[in-house]
């Protein structure tokens, strides 16, 4: 999974429309993701298609997306993978300053 | 400076006749190449299985069924890939009806206040024909035109000329996004992003929209990974530039197969020669402009190709 699909995943733990999750991924890495509006129109197609987020409202103009249980799946295996290499990273840096 | 919205909706649905008109042109235009290539074809072997002189005029008569058939085939693939679309009615309707190529916000002189400032050399309008293929090309241009002082005012409503305006020399990044997900939202979120909308084509099979953005030192990205800028390139390239190199050497390879086997016999003094002659007139033209258009894409594809795999 790249970066900017594991961000759009973890935005849309509550629904949000595609600049808000820009904002929401911009102030959580405190703008260290930049998230282009291409990037997250592209990614957004791809993954309703794949059915791993899908239309919350569609309404007042502007489209909402949330995370599908398949969505919420695949999210919690990236995450426990990212947990496993902090984990190696940190029994690592331990053995090197001991 | 244009305020009255009215004027400008009048003179976008006069525009869009007129391509409409230039389209159903090109349509049959090209039935007609495919649909002689096929006749003759066809003729060529039938007389030839018969032992008999094919009759030049004869060719284009063989075509006519063709040309039917391959517009009608045409058709289909046009209905078949409307049909793979998964953008909502209303959402083209609504988005057709409101916002047309050119927004009208663009348009901050009238006709006549835009000509008076070409005159005095203020304006410039530059023709680019098939920029559309190459993205990165169109970019490059419209950025080092803004660092020597012509900065982007407008495009025309057909898509094809740039209006430059005489300034500050600045940084402007322009981007040509194809999506399939042109719903009015991403128009509405990619505006709260930064971006100004230059043109958008509502074609249901070629929907894409131009964007661009002004900024002092960092440029914007907007496609922030290279695995998207690539994904877009793909899309791009299968949808577009395959077929139309697809179309281009089918071309090449009928007009190169029409002159070895017209050289090789005594056709050319056959009677009728001068219609057959007329109708291969649009083979070069079409096969040279679709190579150019496709290859054009294809760099597009592999330079995002490149950097995908220099970013891994």
């Amino acid at each position: 999974m790249t970066e900017t699909a594991f961000y759009i995943l973890l935005a849309l733990g509550k629904p949000r429309h595609g600049y808000g999750i820009t904002k929401f991924v911009s102030e959580l890495t405190e703008e260290r993701i930049k998230l282009g509006s291409g990037t997250i129109y592209t990614t957004l197609s791809k993954m309703q298609k794949d059915g791993l987020i899908a239309i919350y409202d569609n309404s007042d103009k502007k489209t909402v997306y949330e995370r599908t249980g398949s969505g919420d799946m695949i999210l919690a295996a990236e995450k426990e993978r990212l947990r496993l290499v902090y984990e190696n990273i940190r029994t690592v840096e331990a053995s090197e300053s001991a | 400076m244009r305020t009255d919205d009215k004027t400008a909706k009048i003179s976008y649905s006069g525009v869009q006749a007129v391509c409409r008109f230039i389209m159903l042109g090109l349509f049959f235009l090209i039935c007609f190449c495919i649909g002689t290539v096929i006749g003759s074809t066809m003729a060529l072997i039938t007389d030839a299985i018969d032992g008999e002189t094919v009759v030049p005029a004869e060719f284009i008569l063989h075509s006519i069924p063709f040309y039917i058939m391959t517009a009608l085939v045409t058709v289909l693939i046009v209905i078949f890939l409307r049909g793979l679309k998964r953008i909502p009615k209303e959402d083209a309707v609504r988005m057709g009806g409101k916002l047309r190529t050119v927004p009208a916000e663009n348009f901050r002189y009238t006709p006549a206040e835009e000509k008076q400032l070409i005159k005095e050399g203020r304006l410039l309008k530059k023709t680019k024909l098939g920029w559309f293929y190459n993205p990165d090309r169109i970019n490059a241009y419209i950025q080092q035109m803004a660092r020597e002082g012509w900065l982007l005012y407008r495009l025309d409503d057909m898509g094809t000329a740039f209006f430059f305006e005489k300034g500050e020399p600045a940084n402007i990044e322009f981007v040509t996004d194809l999506q399939s997900n042109c719903s009015e939202e991403y128009f509405s979120s990619c505006a709260e992003d930064g971006w100004k909308l230059e043109f958008a084509s509502f074609a249901r099979v070629w929907s894409y929209a131009c964007w661009s953005r002004r900024y002092e030192s960092e440029r914007p990205d907007f496609y922030s990974d290279s695995e998207t800028k690539y994904e877009h390139a793909k899309k791009f390239f299968i949808s577009t530039g395959l077929p139309v190199l697809f179309f281009g050497a089918a071309t090449i390879a009928a007009m190169i197969f029409f002159i070895a086997k017209l050289s090789g016999g005594e056709m050319f003094e056959e009677e009728g020669m001068e219609v057959l002659v007329l109708s291969f007139l649009p083979y070069p033209l079409v096969s040279a402009e679709l190579m150019i258009f496709g290859i054009s894409n294809l760099k597009y594809y592999l330079d995002a190709r490149r950097d995908r795999k220099n970013n891994e």
